[in-house]
């Protein structure tokens, strides 16, 4: 079951396996939040949580593929709880000094091996400075590469950082048919007509993703968004809501600047939904 | 040119007159223009806007032949021609910027004033022209369904060496 955590309405997916699961069994994408550990000062590529849809979230949570839950105020540690912290603390300790060990064994080889490579020039070089200060060659001296134990210095250490959470926190279910404060969506009348929208495009076998950088509700894309352009920018009209003209205008121009056709979506008679199609006439 | 309003040299104050007001005139008596207003099924800014785009498309952009067609339900004047001689029949619904569309008058707009086509696979298909208050006419046409966005070009039309600055840029 697929842990959706949300916070004042903003739903997040820490497990990797999780948001693997999400995109390939259910064609959902979402958008990557985190900032990478080892690249942090850029937002070209993010990593983990991914941050899903409302609409996603919910769809998740309609198929019974997801739960939502929120987090529990921690707890003070009670008693008990102490001494395994601290073992938790003292094995990191273990494992950090059993690290070091182990690279300095391997820091120490890679130095041996490298002067054994080296040697003749190494002696090479010594003769000649030896002849430079008017000194007799001592071929005894020469033998001795090492000149002292070799030592890693503590700073220049590979430590890595663990950044899947060794536990999780506490947390409840949250219910995501009512609103609540951190799952407030629920019964609002425009989220509930994007997520109608969002369920019949995704039944038809689309790819969506968010829309608000090209001023649309959705975009949607024929196939894997890592391997398609998107086709349509979906923008939804609530029934009876109407469109100014220059709104109009303007996202149908800016469709046709990032070749991409305006899709105009609103709830019709019959219960279904209607679709039309907005393009640049091409008029000279 | 003449200003308008303004005599030509040599005549007197009485022809002027009766020369009558500004060169704008000319539009109140266009036959086109009455026409459309006899129809009786919109109010005068629809028909104004109506007849602009019925000259930006025969004068402005060549159309072979246009037609205007009054449409009672909606309370619309449309337009239908053709581009050129060989093409088919289009509908144009021309409409004044300040208007506001709910979907759900799109889609009838669309039902209505559609040509029925021989083809019943093609589907029903405006060209929605909007007028701004400066005269100016923008098109866009408006399809029932899906209809998929033209191929990006590949990089014929982009210089190449920018593209390959580019791509140098983006792989760093």
């Amino acid at each position: 079951m697929i842990r959706i955590h949300v916070l004042e309405g903003t739903a997040l997916v820490w497990s990797a396996e999780e948001a693997r699961e999400i995109r390939e069994r259910f064609r959902l994408v979402g958008t990557l939040v985190g900032a990478l550990a080892r690249k942090p000062r850029q937002n070209a590529h993010l990593g983990l949580p991914l941050q899903l849809l409302p609409e996603e979230a919910r769809l998740l949570a309609e198929l019974g593929a997801a739960v939502l839950v929120r987090g529990t105020e921690t707890q003070p540690p009670a008693e008990g709880e102490e001494p395994t912290q601290a073992s938790e603390v003292e094995a990191y300790r273990r494992e950090l000094e059993e690290s070091y060990q182990e690279q300095q064994r391997l820091a120490g080889a890679e130095r041996e091996a490298l002067l054994a490579r080296l040697a003749e020039r190494i002696a090479q070089g010594r003769a000649r400075r030896r002849e430079q200060r008017g000194e007799t060659p001592d071929t005894v001296e020469d033998s001795g590469l090492l000149d002292s134990p070799f030592v890693l210095p503590h700073d220049a250490m590979m430590v890595q950082l663990p950044t899947a959470r060794r536990c999780l926190g506490q947390v409840e279910r949250v219910d995501w048919t009512s609103p609540s404060p951190d799952w407030p969506h629920p019964g609002r009348p425009a989220h509930e007509a994007r997520y109608r929208v969002f369920r019949e495009l995704w039944g038809r076998g689309y790819y969506l993703s968010g829309g608000s950088k090209f001023g649309g509700d959705f975009l949607v894309y024929p196939g894997d968004p890592l391997r398609f352009h998107a086709h349509y920018i979906a923008l939804c009209c609530p029934q009876g809501d109407p469109l100014p003209l220059r709104t109009l205008v303007a996202a149908a121009r800016l469709g046709t600047g990032v070749k991409k056709t305006l899709l105009l979506c609103s709830p019709d008679a019959g219960g279904t939904l209607a679709f039309t199609s907005l393009q640049w006439s091409g008029l000279q | 040119m003449e200003e308008p309003g303004c005599a030509a040299p040599g005549t007197s104050p009485n022809e002027r007159e009766a020369r009558g007001s500004p060169r704008g005139n000319w539009m109140a008596t266009h036959p086109k223009l009455t026409e459309m207003m006899s129809l009786d099924v919109a109010d005068s800014t629809q028909v104004y806007a109506a007849f602009l785009v019925y000259l930006d498309l025969l004068e402005g952009r060549n159309w072979h032949e246009v037609i205007c067609v009054g449409l009672a339900e909606l309370q619309l004047v449309c337009l239908r021609g053709r581009e050129r001689e060989a093409e088919n029949l289009q509908v144009v619904v021309p409409t004044p910027v300040h208007v506001s569309f709910t979907h759900q008058r799109l889609k009838e707009i669309m039902k209505r004033a559609c040509i029925p086509q021989a083809e019943t696979d093609s589907p029903l298909s405006v060209i929605l022209a909007i007028v701004e208050s400066d005269s100016t006419v923008v098109y866009y046409k408006l399809t029932d369904g899906f209809i998929m966005p033209d191929p990006p070009d590949d990089t014929e039309d982009m210089d190449n060496k920018q593209w390959r600055k580019k791509r140098r840029k983006l792989l760093r």
